[in-house]
């Protein structure tokens, strides 16, 4: 039946409301937390019409769930932005108390590692693993979730194929800069160009000791000659500053004017500190360095129903969106790839990207890591601790 | 012979207790110094070897951490003790006005821990975005000379404020005692004031001066925090942050055994230190300078030099408290990190102060705080009791080496020792101590048995035999006359150890650094050190400034009671 423009346009005004009752209605199912974050970001509620897909699980895991009710959790988060992301999990699972722990990376990889080893499981998922990960693999330390139904929202590259870690968001690991100190024309668009513009010389650039967050990356896509030679003479031309500290305290420094830029330095924080007036910013030469953080379950994890629960609802729509929130990661989720769940996304968008995958990380990063502390301790700079 | 030193038994006990807390430690410390496994969970014989040892000895940083820490060791203790001499001297021996404000304030100074301190010196000195440094570069111009405090020199200028309050406590006394008879005899003789100083005081002083530096000498080369916030970031390494470099890793799993091959230097200072200052102590006698007479210094008339001096010392007391502070309340309200000017003024913020209290991790840790530092307060002071009681008063046949043994711990730097520990915890997996806050305080408290017992030593010394015996032959039962009689004599002494270890105990963070597990057993110590690692400046100040108010209180309330306590001793005698 084919509708004249007149019928077509009665029906619609019938049909309107209708429609929004049914999308009302629909939104009221939301967790309240969750409708105020799709308002907050000026997002229809048809973005979570599969949620209740999304988020059927076995029966048991939920029973499980309920005898457990409890979950440890580890991650980088602030304890509020962790209270903001936690929101809508906590309304849908009220009989789950999560503790929450910010951990620095140290405590995350390494001690937890450790703990494990001595038969202690200090917590139930723990994230950011980021190039630790063959350390657990390597003893067996982490569940395999690949049962976890929202794995496959997730696209290749972005999970471990043996299901041992899921990625939980996006990161972009270029360059943070001080809006005083430099002027945009100054602003590098290729790597490359870091080693020519004289204004990131006489230590005005400071190069954080984690090569595996972007140079990894850079290997991947230019080639280890072309890497080696760029990391040559970023030390021994630009001769930057080499700092100890963690990428959260380099952009801090950034922002007091103590250098004029950083590497490596996420998107996400640069653009939390932009909302506290800092005068930095974020760009991003080509090619750019992403990874995913990944989030894992401890393996003998007393709480591995709700760790399963927990994992299976962050990588679900809604909680992406939650993480985004919370403290503007870029979701993994393959339906939320878009721009307004990216800062910055004039930097990142439309230019050449290589992503840092598990595999390049086993075969690439201990040759890297071994190039790297040869230039870094010849050039002054603290040892990573081997 | 009194009561108490027939019950033999107890003095095996606290001669095993030592022994095994002391060398069990120690011993593991060594064994796993020949380990190439990279956890002590993972030890066996046949992964022993030599590799550690030509890994670390074999390279050429290891000797350059080794030739900065003499200068770091030997440079601040000149500071310190050349600092520490001058305020006691002004206040002893001069008629410099104000000395109430020495008094008080000085031993107020140990009030800020060392670690805040440096943090606060890096805002200002930082090469780039220290305070001051902007300020000069603002007034000189771009051309302006940079005072950069992440240098050798910053480490030995700080360490050596940092030094001063110790020292000057243990000075003041030597200074006060003396006779001065020695003194007024050079004076007559034609001996202008400080010519009389040079030769006569400080020579009488020598000996006893030398054993303060020995013993701040040991500090300086445990102390951890300094050359970590100020040697770290620049490359510098002394023997204690090297250790900590090779332990701390955010990628690999350490390699725990090289850490404990280069801490063997350590333990060798520590023989070599603890034999010598028993030495030097137990000689101390020849250098007799109290004298049975009744005497009372003349005070050196300083002239016009008077509120110079005044000043000088008023310095010192900026310098080491109320700039840190003023600094660390700045930042505190600030919402990143930036210089004082009227637009930083205007967006102040509470926002720093919020994040703590909705930072749970800050709770837990102030919780953990509390407990850790009482038990271990607790437990030091009742330990060093009984180990002094047992060197004091007992002829028990291994109390000089009991009494050493519990020395050694001063002279192994906290991280080291925490490493040791960290082995016994993880091998003797039995015990479920690895991971909770029992880990550090049993740490603690063996670190600080060395102070424990010096004074609990002088204190029993103080007790004549007489009333114990007396007690004795009243039918008193060994443990009634402990409670009748020590308990009430000696709680000054208790009340003093207790607080001085509860003032270290919460601001020492090597130790508990090796020994967390994560953030279910961390205090206040590493939630700031991590935290000030990971770039939460503003959150550090606002933590910072809390705690720096609360120490400060807590030693206003201990002087205030040890005012009243001599100003009631001065008015019944």
């Amino acid at each position: 039946m084919i509708l004249k423009p007149a019928r077509f346009f009665v029906w619609c005004f019938l049909l309107l409301p209708a429609g929004i009752a049914v999308q009302d209605a629909f939104a009221a199912t939301l967790p309240k937390s969750t409708q105020e974050m799709l308002k907050k970001l000026k997002l229809e509620p048809a973005i979570l019409s599969d949620t209740d897909r999304e988020l059927q699980v076995p029966n048991s895991w939920i029973d499980g769930a309920k005898k457990e009710g409890k979950l440890r959790f580890f991650s980088t988060l602030d304890p509020p932005q962790a209270d903001v992301l936690l929101q809508p999990f906590r309304e849908r699972y009220p009989f789950i108390a999560v503790e929450y722990s910010r951990a620095s990376h140290e405590d995350r990889a390494v001690r937890t590692l450790v703990a494990y080893k001595n038969k202690r499981i200090v917590t139930d998922v723990l994230t950011g693993l980021g190039g630790s990960f063959f350390m657990y693999k390597e003893i067996g330390a982490l569940e395999d979730m690949r049962d976890i139904p929202n794995m496959k929202n997730n696209p290749e590259g972005t999970k471990d194929p043996e299901g041992l870690w899921a990625g939980m968001h996006l990161r972009y690991w270029c360059m943070a800069y001080n809006t005083k100190l430099v002027k945009r024309e100054d602003l590098p668009k290729r790597w490359e160009e870091v080693l020519t513009n004289p204004i990131w010389r006489k230590g005005n650039l400071a190069l954080g000791n984690r090569p595996q967050l972007w140079a990894l990356v850079l290997w991947k896509v230019r080639g280890e000659k072309w890497l080696k030679d760029f990391l040559t003479k970023l030390f021994t031309e630009v001769k930057p500053q080499l700092r100890r500290e963690g990428m959260n305290a380099m952009l801090e420094l950034t922002a007091a004017g103590e250098f004029h830029g950083n590497v490596p330095a996420a998107e996400y924080r640069v653009y939390q500190k932009t909302l506290d007036g800092a005068p930095v910013s974020y760009t991003c030469p080509e090619p750019v360095p992403a990874a995913v953080s990944e989030m894992g379950i401890l393996k003998g994890a007393p709480n591995i129903n709700a760790a399963r629960l927990f994992v299976n609802w962050f990588l679900s729509k809604e909680g992406q969106i939650a993480q985004y929130v919370s403290d503007y990661a870029p979701p993994v989720h393959k339906d939320l790839r878009r721009k307004e769940f990216l800062p910055f996304a004039d930097q990142i968008l439309g230019k050449e990207t290589g992503f840092r995958d598990p595999a390049i990380e086993l075969e690439i990063q201990p040759k890297l890591l071994e190039f790297w502390d040869g230039l870094w301790l010849k050039s002054g700079g603290r040892r990573r601790g081997r | 012979m009194g009561a108490l030193s027939r019950l033999h038994l107890w003095h095996h006990g606290v001669f095993l207790l030592v022994l095994s807390f002391v060398l069990l430690p120690l011993s593991f410390l060594i064994l796993g110094s020949f380990s190439t496994a990279h956890l002590p969970t993972d030890f066996s014989l046949s992964t022993m070897g030599w590799v550690n040892y030509l890994k670390v000895y074999s390279d050429p940083g290891t000797y350059e951490v080794f030739t900065n820490t003499v200068i770091y060791v030997t440079g601040s203790v000149a500071l310190g003790i050349t600092l520490a001499l001058s305020l006691a001297w002004l206040v002893e021996r001069t008629n410099m006005p104000g000395k109430i404000w020495v008094y008080a304030g000085v031993p107020m100074t140990l009030a800020v821990p060392g670690m805040l301190q440096a943090m606060a010196w890096v805002l200002l000195l930082s090469p780039r975005i220290g305070f001051l440094n902007k300020i000069l570069k603002d007034l000189f111009g771009p051309a302006a000379p940079v005072i950069d405090i992440y240098t050798l020199g910053g480490m030995i200028f700080l360490e050596g404020l940092r030094l001063v309050p110790t020292a000057f406590l243990m000075l003041v006394p030597l200074m006060r005692s003396m006779d001065p008879a020695l003194e007024e005899a050079a004076a007559v003789s034609g001996a202008r004031p400080f010519s009389t100083t040079r030769k006569v005081t400080l020579r009488l002083l020598a000996p006893g001066l030398v054993a303060v530096m020995v013993y701040q000498g040991m500090t300086a080369l445990e102390v951890f925090e300094i050359p970590g916030i100020l040697g770290l970031p620049a490359g510098i390494y002394v023997f204690s942050t090297k250790i900590y470099a090779i332990v701390r890793s955010a990628t690999f799993m350490p390699v725990y055994g090289q850490a404990n091959a280069l801490a063997m230097v350590y333990l060798l200072i520590a023989v070599v230190t603890t034999y010598l200052y028993t030495r030097m102590i137990s000689r101390a006698e020849r250098y007799t300078v109290i004298t049975g007479k009744g005497y009372r210094p003349r005070p050196l008339d300083l002239g016009r030099w008077r509120y110079p001096a005044l000043g000088i010392v008023f310095l010192f007391l900026f310098f080491s408290i109320i700039m840190p502070f003023l600094v660390f309340l700045y930042a505190s309200f600030l919402p990143y990190l930036q210089s004082p000017s009227v637009a930083a003024l205007k967006g102040m913020t509470l926002k720093n102060y919020r994040l703590l209290a909705q930072y749970g991790e800050v709770g837990t840790a102030l919780t953990n705080t509390v407990i850790m530092v009482a038990v271990t307060a607790t437990a030091t002071t009742l330990l060093s009791f009984f180990v002094s009681l047992v060197v004091v008063r007992s002829k028990f046949w291994g109390r000089k080496l009991l009494d050493q043994l519990a020395f050694v711990p001063h002279a192994i730097p906290g991280i080291v020792m925490g490493i040791a520990f960290f082995w016994v915890f993880l091998k003797l997996d039995f015990l479920p101590i690895y991971g909770t806050i029992w880990a550090i305080s049993i740490g603690f408290t063996v670190n600080f048995l060395s102070y424990g017992t010096r004074s609990m030593n002088a204190a029993i010394l103080q007790v004549h035999k007489e009333l114990e015996e007396a007690a004795y032959v009243s039918g008193a039962r060994p443990w009634r006359t402990l409670w009748r009689i020590f308990f009430p004599l000696m709680l000054p002494a208790f009340v003093g150890v207790w607080i001085w270890v509860v003032l270290h105990a919460v601001r020492i963070a090597g130790m508990p650094l090796i020994l967390y597990e994560g953030p279910k057993n961390q205090v206040l110590a590493i939630l700031i050190w991590n935290m000030w690692d990971e770039g939460y400046v503003g959150a550090v100040a606002a933590v910072g400034t809390l705690l720096m108010i609360i120490l400060l209180l807590l030693t206003v309330v201990v002087r205030f009671a040890g005012f009243r306590r001599h100003a009631a001793e001065g008015a019944g005698a």
